[in-house]
């Protein structure tokens, strides 16, 4: 039953905060975060029961139309055992978090609410035992995204960032809505363990590449694939701990636990397509990361890549890989995120303090920044660690992760022959690992190294931001630091360059070990790995050197072009708004014309004929028929008087004739 | 029991009369509610029938030995069971909202009491001649209400409806005509009895509309002529496109109380009708049309979206948005499986009470400001944050959030077209892009009226209008949302009922 406690703590939070918030002492913030470390102890003595080998099923029947039984229930085995940890323990971090940096904001406790009606809705998604119930938390989760992006909804590029997001996550949510009938109506249910243990699968019929297709298009979209990712980085105008939490640990990462889940059912065809889209993403994500001046942009063109690496671990048949590296990710990532927090929170700060008026002035803006080692070197020393396990150096959680998804993507790869299409995986794979050195050495120049830059009118005179940044307050710097920590190798794998001596792979033993190749014969796993070793640790290299090297120094080498392709990656949301937006606002335009100058001026002008005729009518009827009535009318009236003459004026006699008359007509009718 | 309703109200009716008397009538449909048996079937059985009332009313003897018998006979089913509760709860609903009428208050509340009393009977009544006299009534008020309490263009609004539902009851009457002399129930009484009609053995012979398709009107059976009638009127009255330009215009200018009533009940009739005496009087010839009540289902949904979408005006915007809604009605229909139908009929269910809870929305800004055009407001979440929440409840409900009862009819009404192979597959296409397009018009809507930073049109004066929510509006936008969230999440409160019943109508078309 502790999973339930676990589950349902959040939801009672949240409805508490929602209807009492206010009132409760400290805005109620302590109510959400014991609520969130209750869950998390109790995830992790549920768990711990279980994990790795048992599961746990409970399930009830819910409700039954026609022949289809639905039924509701937990399910907790060792994939979402992970997923329930991770969530719980980042969401409390994140919580403990904001009580630093989201202090004086006017809605503190609707943020805190929100915060909990997410993590409800993360830890239902990853516990749902059937994939109907799953629907349910993934739009709940989507519910939570677009309140936290929209938090500050006075802010335009809020809500509409907001709005962004949940539209592009609503269109793909429809791939997973019809895949979920699909297998109602071949299976009769859609339970996880059923589908993926006992259900027999037609082999190739269409319905089946439909499901798959679906449940990518879904997974792709939540999880910010290529090209459906442009709403991620627009989603960055919520407050960071919400980026931390939702856009880089939790959220983005249920696509990728949703191909997991239902990976023994996805086809060739749907992996293929997986590993080439996530190749892809990994690619252009880390390209459009490399001339971002934002600081939170390029975390989130960062996070779309490292997404795109788990999605082409699962097209590669490696989904334990992906898990692998969404856990990794998890920690680094969110580290990253919290410690741009810091790092925009000290400016805001120090901006309020040096009264910075000008409009044009942001403080996630790394032009602004530079030097801050000095100032902040807690969150220097956090920010460096947790960058270097995103760009894989040795002896960080990323490298092991990354690393073995590079080997399974050659490995992959190399399956038949080795120069056809499926080489496009692994290069862009490896392109990858450069961008990703590429920026993240630029990042750290950028806001840490090299000398202040950033500098305004204070007491009249020109004092650098710098001088009034402090080290952010010691909650965040805790669990900044906390997140640093869990980006070594150790807590995965006593062995810093081989994840598969971990616990990880001992509790998710990778099915598709080794690998022969025709052309280069043997090719093992073993072989793989030293040459994903030895090539992306040059790359590697290579990138961050050039990277320390070069920025701040004027670009000779790199055309505008090019850097303007990056900056908007490759212009994805303007051929989208052209597509998408441009269009229906053209359609609504022709139905709104068709309702008002079609429909009703039909309608219209059918009653002004209608009126028309009428009057028409009436003029014939006032004119003739009237006219032959009064005519009629006349003519009896003069036969009347003719007859009165005849009858002389006397009205007894005419009334006597007129009975008499009528009688003879009743013995007429009656008799004969 | 079935009347439960037909209130004694004539006149001297006060705000406090209608209210006791619509809290009475919700409380009795709720104790059918609780006593209704899930396991009868309904349909054309009458045994099967709940809360049955029974009375001869007009016997005409024609011919030597035949008589044609009219009969007071109400009863309820899985079909209209879950209507009749409907229209109790926002009749009830609308009686709370029309506290503040204030002009000729007494001649509004005896119109709403007479509305209740047809709205009610017409779901209850399983006589075809009961049903269209109650289906008349309805009018008759509806056009006084939206004509005298309606906004600037009430007139026009009031006739437009008018004339639009007139002709769709004319299709109505000519089938009822055409079927008046063709079943005989019991033998040598001629017999409007919807139960009796909905049973083929009871078709005469050689009549207009009996099953062998024997007599042909123009190039097409009688038969199905007499369903595509049905289904002219109550399109009309669903409305589909392109029958639908009634509905924003009576939107736009009835009260508040009406655009309740009107969204949340009178839409349903069409649904209901089209189930109780459409494809269950004639399922031969539903089978027939399925696909052309699909293809326009599947407009309906995309093009009153869209529509939607255009909106300048926020009620307006509601009322397309119902076109939209009921598409996936026809949709559900037409799919002629159980699914199908049962999403439909559940899809009706939530919307009624979800387009009573955006009716209410919107007469909250037009009982503060009288104006309710979008783009005069902007940032409104600041200055009244109740009235926000409750729209992002209202409206996320609406666009078919999992958890809320909008999503269960939409998910069974496109569910079912996978089902069944005489949909065309492009309308999946149309309800699933229907789907995305109704989180774009309701989301911009939200973010263009409540996001950003506080502005309105009328200034400062409309500052000091503008204020939070009151007691009565809350309790009654509360009681809709928790209502829809306890249908979204617990779907069996509708489906047993209805299933039994449903599983036999689908059971009669397929034999058919």
């Amino acid at each position: 039953m502790l999973i339930f406690a676990a589950l349902f703590l959040p939801l009672i939070a949240f409805l508490c905060l929602l209807f009492l918030g206010k009132k409760l002492p400290r805005q109620g913030d302590w109510v959400a975060i014991s609520a969130v470390i209750a869950s998390f102890v109790c995830s992790v003595i549920a768990v711990s029961e279980v994990f790795p080998v048992k599961t746990l099923h409970y399930e009830v029947k819910w409700f039954s139309v026609f022949v289809h039984e639905f039924n509701v229930g937990v399910l907790l085995d060792k994939y979402s055992a992970i997923m329930l940890i991770l969530v719980t323990f980042i969401s409390a971090l994140v919580q403990i978090y904001s009580t630093a940096y989201m202090k004086g904001d006017s809605r503190y406790s609707r943020y805190f609410a929100y915060l909990s009606l997410f993590t409800f809705a993360m830890l239902g998604l990853v516990l749902a035992d059937n994939l109907f119930l799953f629907y349910f938390f993934w739009e709940l989760v989507s519910v939570a995204s677009y309140l936290l992006i929209g938090f500050w909804y006075e802010k335009p590029d809020a809500y509409r960032a907001s709005r962004n997001a949940f539209i592009i996550n609503r269109i793909g949510d429809t791939g997973l809505l019809l895949s979920m009938m699909f297998i109602y109506l071949q299976f009769g249910s859609s339970d996880f363990i059923l589908l993926t243990q006992n259900a027999v699968f037609p082999e190739n019929t269409w319905w089946m590449t439909l499901v798959g297709y679906g449940i990518f298009c879904a997974a792709g979209t939540k999880s910010a694939q290529y090209p459906m990712a442009i709403w991620l980085p627009r989603a960055m105008a919520g407050p960071t701990p919400v980026s931390a939490l939702i856009h880089a640990a939790t959220m983005v990462a249920a696509g990728v636990f949703l191909m997991i889940r239902t990976f023994p059912f996805l086809e060739d065809n749907i992996l293929n397509l997986a590993a080439i889209v996530g190749g892809i993403t990994a690619f252009t994500g880390a390209f459009a990361a490399l001339f971002q001046q934002d600081i939170k942009r390029v975390l989130a063109y960062s996070t779309i890549s490292q997404l795109g690496y788990m999605m082409a671990a699962i097209g590669v048949g490696a989904p334990e890989a992906a898990l692998f590296h969404l856990v990794t990710h998890a920690f680094f990532k969110a580290g990253l995120f919290l410690c741009a927090g810091s790092i925009i929170d000290a400016l805001h700060k120090a901006a309020h303090h040096m009264h910075i008026t000008d409009p044009d002035f942001d403080v996630q803006d790394m032009r602004n920044m530079g030097g801050l080692r000095k100032q902040m070197p807690v969150t220097f020393l956090c920010f460096v660690i947790c960058s270097l396990a995103l760009a894989g150096l040795p002896l960080t959680s990323g490298f092991l992760s990354k690393d073995f998804i590079l080997n399974q993507m050659l490995l992959w790869s190399f399956q038949g022959s080795v120069l056809d299409w499926t080489l496009v995986v692994p290069v862009m794979g490896f392109l990858g690992v450069l961008c990703t050195a590429l920026y993240t050495g630029r990042q750290l120049k950028l806001i840490f190294g090299g000398q202040p830059r950033y500098f305004a009118l204070y007491d009249d005179q020109l004092r650098y931001i710098n001088e009034f940044t402090e080290e952010s307050p010691a909650v965040m710097r805790r669990i900044i630091g906390i997140l640093a920590i869990l980006s070594f190798f150790f807590w995965f794998s006593w062995i810093p360059w081989d994840a598969m001596k971990g616990w990880f792979f001992e509790a998710y033993p990778i099915v598709s070990d080794e690998h022969t190749a025709g052309l280069w014969g043997e090719f093992t796993h073993a072989i793989a790995h030293e040459y994903t070793l030895i090539l992306s640790l040059g790359l590697v290299t290579i990138g961050l050197s050039i990277a320390l090297w070069r920025t701040g120094h004027p670009n000779r080498l790199i055309p505008g072009f090019v850097r303007k392709i990056s900056y908007h990656f490759f212009y994805t949301e303007a051929i989208a708004h052209l597509i998408l937006v441009r269009t229906t606002f053209l359609a609504k335009k022709i139905t709104s014309w068709i309702d008002r100058s079609v429909i009703d001026r039909a309608i219209d002008l059918g009653g002004i004929c209608t009126v028309t005729f009428a009057h028409i009518l009436g003029w014939i009827d006032r004119t003739f028929i009237d006219g032959g009535v009064n005519l009629i009318a006349y003519m009896a009236g003069k036969t009347g008087i003719l007859s009165k003459s005849i009858a002389g004026n006397r009205i007894q006699s005419m009334f006597t004739a007129a009975l008499l008359g009528l009688l003879l007509i009743l013995i007429w009718v009656v008799f004969i | 029991m079935g009347i439960l309703a037909l209130p004694g109200g004539k006149n001297y009716l006060y705000r406090w009369i209608t209210l006791i008397i619509s809290t009475i009538n919700l409380g009795l449909s709720v104790w059918v509610y609780l006593n209704f048996n899930p396991d009868l079937s309904g349909i054309s059985n009458e045994k099967a029938m709940q809360f049955v009332e029974k009375v001869d009313w007009i016997t005409i003897a024609v011919e030597d030995i035949n008589k044609i018998a009219i009969q007071y006979f109400v009863g309820l089913d899985g079909l209209n069971m879950p209507m009749v509760l409907l229209s109790a709860l926002v009749l009830f609903i609308g009686s709370i909202s029309a506290w503040n009428i204030e002009y000729k208050a007494k001649g509004f509340h005896s119109l709403f009491l007479l509305l209740s009393g047809s709205i009610i009977g017409c779901f209850a009544a399983l006589d075809f001649f009961l049903f269209f006299l109650f289906f008349e009534f309805m009018l008759l008020p509806m056009y006084f209400l939206i004509g005298i309490w309606g906004g600037k263009r009430r007139e026009y609004a009031s006739i437009k409806f008018f004339i639009y539902t007139l002709v769709g009851s004319v299709c109505i009457l000519l089938v009822m005509i055409m079927l008046a002399f063709s079943v005989q129930y019991p033998k040598d009484t001629y017999t409007f009895n919807l139960l009796a009609l909905a049973d083929r053995a009871n078709f005469i012979p050689d009549s207009l509309l009996n099953w062998q398709n024997s007599r042909w009107l123009i190039n097409m059976p009688a038969r199905r002529w007499a369903f595509l009638l049905l289904l002219t009127g109550f399109a009309i009255k669903l409305p589909a496109v392109p029958v639908h330009t009634w509905l924003p215009d009576a939107h736009v200018e009835a009260p508040t109380p009406i655009s309740v009533i009107l969204a949340g009940i009178l839409l349903k009739i069409g649904g209901y009708g089209l189930l109780r005496i459409g494809i269950s009087i004639f399922p031969d010839s539903g089978w027939i049309y399925s696909d052309w009540m699909a293809v326009l289902g599947g407009i309906s949904i995309v093009y009153g979206a869209l529509n939607a979408m255009a909106s300048h005006d926020l009620k307006r915007m509601v009322a397309y948005s119902s076109v939209s809604h009921m598409g996936f009605v026809l949709i559900g229909i037409a799919s002629m499986t159980s699914e199908g139908i049962n999403g439909a009929m559940y899809q009706l269910f939530s919307h009624g009470i979800l387009s009573a809870m955006l009716f209410l929305l919107v007469g909250v800004l037009q009982d503060r400001t009288h104006d309710k055009t979008i783009e005069n407001y902007r940032g409104l979440a600041t200055k009244m944050p109740v009235y926000t929440g409750m729209t992002i409840v209202a409206f996320f409900a609406s666009l078919g959030l999992p958890g809320f009862s909008g999503f269960v009819g939409e998910f069974f009404t496109i569910m079912s077209t996978f089902g069944t192979d005489i949909i065309p597959r492009w309308v999946i296409l149309a309800a699933v892009a229907g789907l995305v397009l109704g989180a774009a018009y309701f989301l911009w809507t939200l973010q263009r009226m409540f996001f950003g930073k506080y502005w309105s049109k009328g200034g400062e004066e409309w500052a000091v209008l503008l204020t939070d929510l009151n007691l009565r509006e809350k309790t009654m936008l509360i009681i809709l949302a928790l209502l829809a969230l306890a249908f979204g999440i617990f779907p069996n409160l509708l489906f047993t009922p209805m299933s039994k019943t449903i599983m036999t109508l689908v059971d009669m078309i397929q034999k058919s």
